[in-house]
């Protein structure tokens, strides 16, 4: 792969970390328990959570 | 994870379907107004079509696509005989599909007992489970198996090679003697067929019904998705399961917590920006390049 591919997708990645970022920010303005909401929104989907009881 | 993976199935299908025109430089949007449109169309099949088990879903699924190619070619003929911009056709298309088609739902599809939505597909019709205690479906597969058909497609036949010479220099190519008016054809054809096909595999799989009143959003997720990617259509499943992620992740904490969905259209758009930014990183990418050239 040439270095202009591979450049690419660091720049790909770079992005998705600017916006995995820019979420974490905007969780902490939004929120009133960011914490929660921040656990919620990047390992909600990997816990086996009921989410009817939680709330 | 159940979840992201069913949520990432149409997302493989628009992903793929914009990288191929995206492939070719054209920047076409159809794929929106296709998924909406192909399911209101096989929706007439699905409900009313006396068809055994498998038989009855290869034959939704084809229609699907064969409507998809129908529209992405009248768009693509507009583009190349007639020297339209892809874009602004495609959007005001996915106007007119979103209108035909809600005629259609209103007029012939509607149930009366139902508040939203047609006549329930018939139990032949639909694709069930293939991984219990999860509602991931055969459109998985398929969708893995398209993908490796674009792949090829792309990467391994004259068609997808005139494609990205096209994409890449369209006066070269011309010059060269790649048929220009083929090639904006076939592109728009391929995405087209894989669109309507996501289009239906999601409304059997998914719905059970029709029951779409506006635009799913598809076609501008697979925008991004296509561009996360790079255009490669291996790419698009790890970008497509991104983009589930965050969509997943945002309806979670919509419904536990005090943060709007909306979260993700914000964070989509900011990935948006900075993969269509030619400049940003623009210095860091010389220095790369260069330090590359003198290690050899």
């Amino acid at each position: 792969m040439n270095r202009e591919k591979t450049f690419n997708i660091m720049r790909t990645f770079v992005s998705m970390i600017i916006a995995v970022i820019v979420a974490f920010i905007i969780i902490m303005i939004v929120s009133d328990d960011p914490i929660k909401s921040i656990r919620l929104f990047f390992i909600g989907h990997l816990l086996n959570l009921d989410i009817w009881e939680i709330s | 994870m159940g979840n992201i993976i069913e949520a990432a199935i149409p997302l493989i299908f628009s992903g793929l379907a914009m990288s191929v025109v995206f492939q070719a430089s054209l920047f076409n949007m159809g794929a929106e107004g296709i998924f909406f449109f192909s399911a209101a169309v096989i929706s007439f099949i699905a409900i009313w079509a006396p068809l055994p088990h498998g038989i009855h879903q290869t034959t939704i699924i084809v229609a699907g696509a064969l409507v998809g190619a129908i529209i992405m070619s009248i768009i693509g003929i507009l583009k190349a005989k007639f020297g339209a911009s892809e874009l602004v056709s495609s959007l005001m298309m996915n106007n007119v599909l979103l209108g035909v088609g809600s005629y259609l739902m209103t007029k012939y599809l509607r149930d009366p007992m139902a508040s939203q939505g047609s006549y329930p597909y018939a139990k032949t019709a639909l694709f069930s489970s293939i991984v219990p205690g999860t509602r991931i479906h055969l459109g998985l597969i398929i969708a893995l198996i398209v993908t490796g058909l674009v792949y090829v497609f792309i990467y391994r036949t004259k068609w997808g090679y005139e494609i990205r010479m096209v994409g890449q220099n369209k006066s070269f190519a011309e010059y060269s003697g790649i048929n220009v008016v083929k090639v904006i054809m076939i592109s728009h054809i391929v995405s087209g067929l894989i669109s309507g096909m996501g289009g239906a595999v999601e409304s059997i799989a998914m719905h059970k019904r029709f029951e779409w009143s506006m635009l799913p959003g598809f076609g501008f997720d697979g925008a991004l998705i296509a561009m996360l990617a790079n255009n490669n259509p291996l790419g698009v499943i790890f970008s497509s399961l991104f983009v589930a992620y965050l969509r997943t992740g945002a309806d979670i904490v919509a419904r536990l917590s005090d943060v709007p969905t909306e979260l993700v259209t914000i964070l989509q758009s900011l990935v948006i920006l900075l993969i269509s930014a030619e400049r940003f990183l623009h210095s860091y990418k010389q220095r790369w390049i260069e330090r590359g050239i003198g290690n050899e």
